[in-house]
């Protein structure tokens, strides 16, 4: 295999070193990545303890509504029951969707990467710290305000997918609709950071050696999660913007009388809905994946098949969401795509079963926690996945839709497919940062009750939804209904009985430690079993194999000796080795920060944004979104600063640079990813443009003279090319690239204001769609020459405090590319909004 | 990239075809309000062009190089093998009379 970036792999072989190392190294990593004390566990960054929070706070969620579901379950116990109101009722069924789905599902699965993948990538920690932990705090403190929403009656009720009309301002008044529609922001926000996080943590902090073929599968399965939630999130983003700017504005993008569709939200919501689902089914089989050859002790059997099935998963689920759609009168060309698409995607997830299933077949079972919950899983998803099958077939969905037959589906693909891995996981994985083992007998007992009481639920629930019995129905006449009602009821109280048995079990046993774990008692073969403490392990070994504490059993003991790369502190500072994407070849070494209240004022304030914009205080709303701005201007201001040494010993007399830019760098990526997700926004509102255009366009006025067209035009190449230029002479030139820069957004500015002059006249959102659609265009532009004047005004910051200088190009590089984009984007939506009507 | 493009290459150029032919029937549905024979014909077409480009790419893969080491390459290889039979799969709709 040719070198990807030119490192000699036979250095290697320098490893493991010989001989003793120098004293106080151990300590001096000790020092650096200090354990925190007081209210320093509020400044965190350490992935240990972030890690830690996030997992803890997804599963008080699913706590939470659990116990909603609890008292769901009591309400529909007896025919007519009053145990709940039917508004009451409503507003738990949304809460219940809405908190498993935002505030449990995704941030538990992003959160075990977090814990997790710094471990198993054998890296110091992932390369943004302070973003893992500003997503956990504007998640935590957000979620919190929005599950107390219910306890106020404000909490919103018309399904976690909020259809409009219904959720529109005419049949939902009041602010309940927008406290799940602003509330969801910040917690779109939050995974969108974690999975930039784990998007660059997974491709660029990977151990040396550790190259895709010996990536584990938990990884690959994050890195495509990752993926999927940088593609599916920016349409529920953009639906939830269109729904609220309709609410609070008028602006009729979902009301048919003025030229909206109610069909667009669905096909907005579902893009991202139903891949959603595999967004956290895939990590879970990633956990699965890890667990079962342990518990078979074998390797996994048909690993690369695996990787595909995850790649193929990823792919494919895009293209299902009008599976949610075949009763709303779609063509039946269209629904007949789709409902191949949904077969199809069954594959990738039959094939990773069957692996699963032969690896267990081949090893030799070890009947513990993790088996049990693994295997259990394993058995209630297949179930859930042959009525998907069946969901699939139009005709047959046309027959289901609505009733609970949809409703113990989607439970069993959920819970077999997310809950029971997660809690495979939590057995698994406890020994690693916790002082004793969670309890084998009690961990048992809670298996069996949560098994048992899942399908006495759900099962019958299949035939409570053939005999007709529709969803979100707050009670039900006594037409046969009641005794399957009833026995859900039971089961759903067994399942909550297993559930506190485990919760008993964490409280008596988990005790968190970073450095005196249990240990790799289920005797796993990855890195995660190596021995660490908060810098994660002592030395970063060089890896050979998919199994390495299997292939060389002399590995923990000389990664704790410090044999590998990385034995010490190699500037002084906190710090990770940089590799390539694809065969894991060391490049630099990053900086990493360290505590900081910056990012999490900036999460504290993010969150107040959003629930003060949510209950209509909007001096405060932007007095926090102001302050939330600063926190993240200061937190950035510590990045990109000169560095004491140019280059390090990385181990075995091996130096590498420590700084870095372009795309080598940990800061390039995450801005590609930033505006990857920004580009989804902008093409998610491209489809709804044509889509509305589709069927309205015949009545749509005509857009301003050509003349405009070409002046925005030329202005918005203007801007591209200065800012593509700007990063070009910046290491002739800081102050010129500065100042193309600045013309750039000046050209941006100028655009702007002839677009809107050009429209001004006539434009009139409120009085229907095509209106609304280009006052939208027309603010998104206006954000993105917001964010880059303050860009520009940033870099003169930065300019006039001597830290933008030539030898440092990461900053220039980030903003460039962001101007850059935004005038790409202001080119294509003129044309779009101008030209195409024209045009067609 | 280009080793994720040929990492990738069958799932690409099926998510290609799948919006392809979901815009195609739409375009068609819109223009005429039926799924006409044309745009049948345009889907089953463009189903046989994708599945023989995976073919080519297949062939051409086989013989191997120095971008790809032995992983990539065989999840190439069977990417674009199930690329080939879903891209079919996917066309297969077309072929039924409405």
């Amino acid at each position: 295999m040719r070198s990807e970036t030119g490192f000699d792999p036979d250095l290697y072989k320098r490893f493991p070193t010989k001989g003793p190392r120098p004293e106080g190294e151990h300590e001096e990593l000790d020092r650096i990545w200090c354990a925190p004390k007081g209210l320093q566990y509020l400044t965190v960054v350490n992935n240990n303890y972030v890690g830690l929070y996030y997992v803890g706070a997804a599963f008080l969620f699913f706590i939470l509504a659990g116990i909603l579901a609890l008292l769901m379950r009591t309400q529909l116990a007896l025919p007519m029951n009053g145990f709940l109101s039917e508004e009451t009722y409503n507003q738990i069924f949304t809460m219940h969707g809405s908190v498993m789905m935002f505030l449990f599902a995704v941030p538990a699965v992003e959160a075990l990467g977090i814990l997790l993948l710094p471990q198993m990538l054998a890296a110091r920690d992932l390369p943004f710290p302070r973003l893992s932990a500003y997503a956990f705090w504007a998640y935590f403190i957000g979620g919190l305000a929005f599950f107390c929403s219910l306890f106020f009656g404000l909490a919103p009720s018309g399904g976690w997918f909020m259809y409009p009309p219904l959720t529109g301002s005419a049949y939902s008044p009041g602010i309940n609709a927008d406290f799940w529609l602003l509330g969801i922001g910040f917690i779109e926000i939050s995974a969108i950071a974690g999975a930039i996080e784990i998007i660059v943590g997974v491709l660029k902090t990977r151990a040396p050696g550790m190259g895709l073929d010996k990536l584990p599968i938990f990884a690959w399965a994050m890195l495509v999660f990752a993926a999927m939630i940088v593609i599916g999130f920016p349409s529920i983003i953009l639906c939830t913007l269109l729904l609220e700017l309709e609410r609070a504005f008028n602006w009729p993008f979902f009301d048919a009388l003025r030229g909206g569709d109610p069909l667009l939200w669905q096909h907005l919501f579902w893009f991202f809905g139903h891949p959603d689902v595999y967004i956290i089914f895939l990590p879970a089989a990633g956990m699965l994946s890890m667990i079962i050859p342990t518990i078979a002790q074998r390797p996994l059997v048909g690993h690369n098949l695996i990787v595909l099935a995850i790649l193929a998963t990823g792919f494919i689920s895009f293209g299902v969401w009008v599976h949610h759609m075949f009763t709303t009168g779609l063509p039946a060309i269209s629904t007949s795509f789709f409902s191949a698409a949904s077969m199809a995607v069954s594959v990738p997830a039959g094939l990773q079963v069957f692996a699963w299933m032969a690896t267990l077949a081949a090893g030799k079972i070890r009947w513990t926690v993790p088996a049990y919950f693994a295997i259990g899983g394993l058995i209630v998803f297949v179930m859930g996945g042959l009525t998907g099958v069946m969901l699939a077939l139009v005709p047959f969905d046309w027959v289901a839709h609505d009733t609970y037959f949809v409703v113990a589906h989607f439970h069993y693909v959920l819970i077999g497919g997310m809950v029971f891995p997660l809690l495979a996981g939590f057995y698994y994985w406890a020994p690693m940062m916790s002082k004793r083992r969670l309890s084998e007998r009690m961990g048992k007992i809670a298996f069996w009750l949560i098994f048992v009481g899942m399908h006495v639920t759900f099962l019958v629930m299949h035939l409570t939804g053939l005999m007709g019995m529709p969803r979100r129905v707050y009670t039900y006449p006594d037409i046969g209904w009641t005794l399957p009602n009833q026995i859900s009821t039971v089961g759903s109280f067994m399942i909550a009985a297993g559930v506190l048995v485990i919760v008993i079990d964490l409280f008596r046993n988990f005790r968190f430690t970073a450095g005196d774990g249990a240990g790799n008692v289920y005797n796993g073969g990855t890195l995660e079993w190596l021995p660490a403490e908060l810098y994660s392990v002592r030395s970063i070994p060089v890896i050979t194999s998919r199994y390495p504490l299997w292939d060389d059993p002399n590995l923990g003991k000389d990664v704790e000796e410090g044999r590998y790369f990385l034995p010490n502190s190699a500037t002084g500072e906190r710090e990770t080795i940089v590799t390539s994407p694809i065969n894991a070849e060391p490049q630099y070494l990053q900086r990493m920060p360290g505590p900081s209240w910056f990012h999490f004022g900036a999460a504290v304030f993010t969150a107040g944004f959003f629930l003060l914009l949510t209950v209509k205080l909007y001096w405060l709303a932007v007095a926090s979104g102001v302050l939330a701005i600063g926190c993240i201007l200061r937190w950035v201001w510590a990045n990109d600063l000169p560095m004491k040494q140019a280059s390090a010993d990385i181990g075995a007399g091996i130096r590498v640079p420590t700084y870095s830019h372009g795309p080598r760098s940990h800061s390039w990526w995450a801005m590609a990813v930033l505006l990857t997700v920004a580009g989804m926004i902008f093409v998610m509102m491209c489809f709804s443009y044509i889509f509305l255009w589709s069927s309205h366009g015949a009545t749509w006025p005509a857009p301003p003279p050509m003349v405009d067209l070409m002046a925005c035009a030329a202005l918005a190449a203007l801007g591209a090319a200065c800012a593509i230029g700007a990063q070009r002479i910046y290491a002739r030139s800081s102050v010129g690239a500065l100042g193309l820069i600045g013309a750039a957004v000046i050209a941006l500015l100028v655009e702007l204001w002839i677009s809107f002059a050009g429209w001004r006249a006539d434009l009139a959102p409120e009085l229907n769609s095509h209106d609304a659609l280009i006052a939208m265009f027309l603010s998104w532009e206006a954000m993105f020459a917001a964010i880059s004047l303050m860009m520009a005004l940033y870099l003169v910051a930065r300019w006039w405090a001597g830290l933008l200088v030539s030898e440092r190009p990461a900053t220039m590089e980030s903003v460039s590319l962001f101007v850059a984009y935004a005038a790409g984007q202001t080119l294509i939506a003129l044309l779009l909004t101008r030209a195409f009507p024209l045009a067609a | 990239m280009k080793y994720w493009f040929i990492l990738l290459a069958g799932l690409l150029l099926w998510a290609t075809h799948f919006g392809l032919i979901y815009a195609i029937a739409s375009i068609s549905i819109q223009a005429t309000g039926e799924n006409t024979l044309l745009s049948r014909a345009l889907i089953v077409g463009s189903g046989l062009v994708f599945a023989g480009i995976l073919v080519v790419l297949w062939l051409r893969m086989r013989r191997g190089g120095d971008e790809v080491d032995r992983f990539s390459q065989s999840l190439s290889l069977t990417g674009a093998l199930i690329g080939i039979v879903a891209i079919l799969w996917q066309s297969l709709p077309a072929l039924v009379p409405s």
